[in-house]
């Protein structure tokens, strides 16, 4: 064996790296901005899922109040519609589904997680309900499409994402 | 053995997990320079291995609050690490650039010392399997255990470490260093 080769064995010996300046700065920039970014969604998700709640009184009672069209029953079965049937977000919608078949099928995460995997999963959990409570106002108030169709392309990165996150827990990451 | 990572007084770790500044900044001052050089070794580029320090540690600070102390803290802090190398390795801009991100390779630097070889040599062992040999070799990661990192077999973190090693001792007691990283072929299962 060649003499030089010896130095395989002293990988372990090879000089610490001094960090680069500055970056301890643009870490606290960063998680400075990650934390509001973080409080400004939970302020959101509170707000809209407030707006829902105040909403479904009136719903209800503008619903009672209004006089109902007679209805036609016909021996055919309705199919059953999807969300967005027949609309130019249909196909991300079935996208969300199927995204959510699969993240149930994944086995429940260990009960010790890492603190970082914890925290992702938490964050992008926060963000689908943001998602959501926003596309329940929208249904209720009957947004425009392109306006719901960027909200399921959203969720479906999101969930895209959390699969992936939860995916990687499943393998031990 | 694992390279031990520099020891957190637990009192600093309490306050880092209180929230406290100082406390965050004392354990940078203790892991940054580690959490670097694995950045450095397993990506070999300096700047990717400063974005990997700098989102390591922001990471760090928006869980350091939910740590429960399972690992030592330097463990936790360079799995953290680990993971984000391991996803610039997986991802296709890493594996298509040159053998090192930021250091001239081959005859420009002239009469080198072992350890200074033995560095540009790393830097021209291809991205998955320097990763494989700095967790196995360096910071004493079992094959089983990078496979699953990694994603693939226990089979496949032993064919990577055992090319690795090949490329080393072939850049070490070759007269003529070639820059041969960016002729990985799928195909030919080389990357």
């Amino acid at each position: 064996m060649h003499a030089r080769t010896e130095d395989l064995l002293k990988l372990r010996e090879l000089p610490e790296l001094a960090p680069p300046r500055g970056v301890w700065e643009r870490v606290l920039e960063a998680e400075r901005v990650r934390a509001a970014t973080r409080r400004f969604r939970r302020r959101a998700l509170a707000t809209a899922a407030a707006v829902v709640v105040a909403a479904i009184p009136l719903v209800y009672v503008t619903t009672l109040q209004s006089p109902r069209p007679p209805t036609l029953h016909v021996g055919v079965p309705q199919p059953v519609r999807m969300p967005g049937e027949g609309t130019s977000y249909a196909p991300l919608v079935a996208e969300s589904a199927r995204l959510e078949r699969l993240l149930a099928e994944l086995p429940a995460p260990r009960p010790l997680m890492v603190g970082s995997a914890v925290g992702t999963v938490v964050g992008l959990e926060d963000r689908i309900a943001l998602v959501d409570a926003q596309l329940s106002y929208a249904a209720a108030r009957d947004f425009a499409p392109p306006y719901r169709e960027a909200l399921w392309g959203e969720r479906v990165e999101l969930m895209n994402a959390l699969l992936y996150v939860r995916f990687a827990q499943t393998q031990g990451f | 053995m694992p390279k031990p990572s520099p020891v957190v007084p637990n009192e600093t770790l309490d306050r880092a997990r209180r929230g406290e500044r100082a406390a965050h900044a004392e354990l940078y001052a203790l892991l940054a320079g580690p959490v670097f050089t694995l950045a450095r070794r397993m990506l070999a580029s300096s700047s990717l291995a400063e974005d990997v320090l700098q989102e390591t540690f922001v990471e760090v600070l928006c869980n350091i609050g939910r740590f429960r102390g399972e690992a030592e803290v330097g463990t936790w802090i360079k799995r953290i690490a680990i993971n984000k190398c391991l996803m610039h390795v997986r991802s296709s801009w890493v594996s298509r650039r040159g053998p090192s991100g930021d250091e001239p390779a081959g005859e420009d630097r002239g009469a080198l010392d072992d350890q200074m070889a033995l560095e540009r040599a790393l830097d021209q062992v291809p991205d998955v399997a320097r990763a494989v040999v700095w967790l196995h070799d360096v910071e004493g990661y079992t094959h089983t255990e990078i496979g699953r990192l990694m994603g693939r077999s226990t089979s496949f973190s032993k064919s990577q470490l055992a090319r690795a090693h090949e490329r080393l001792r072939a850049l070490l007691e070759g007269p003529e260093v070639k820059n041969e990283t960016n002729l990985c072929t799928p195909e030919l299962k080389t990357c």
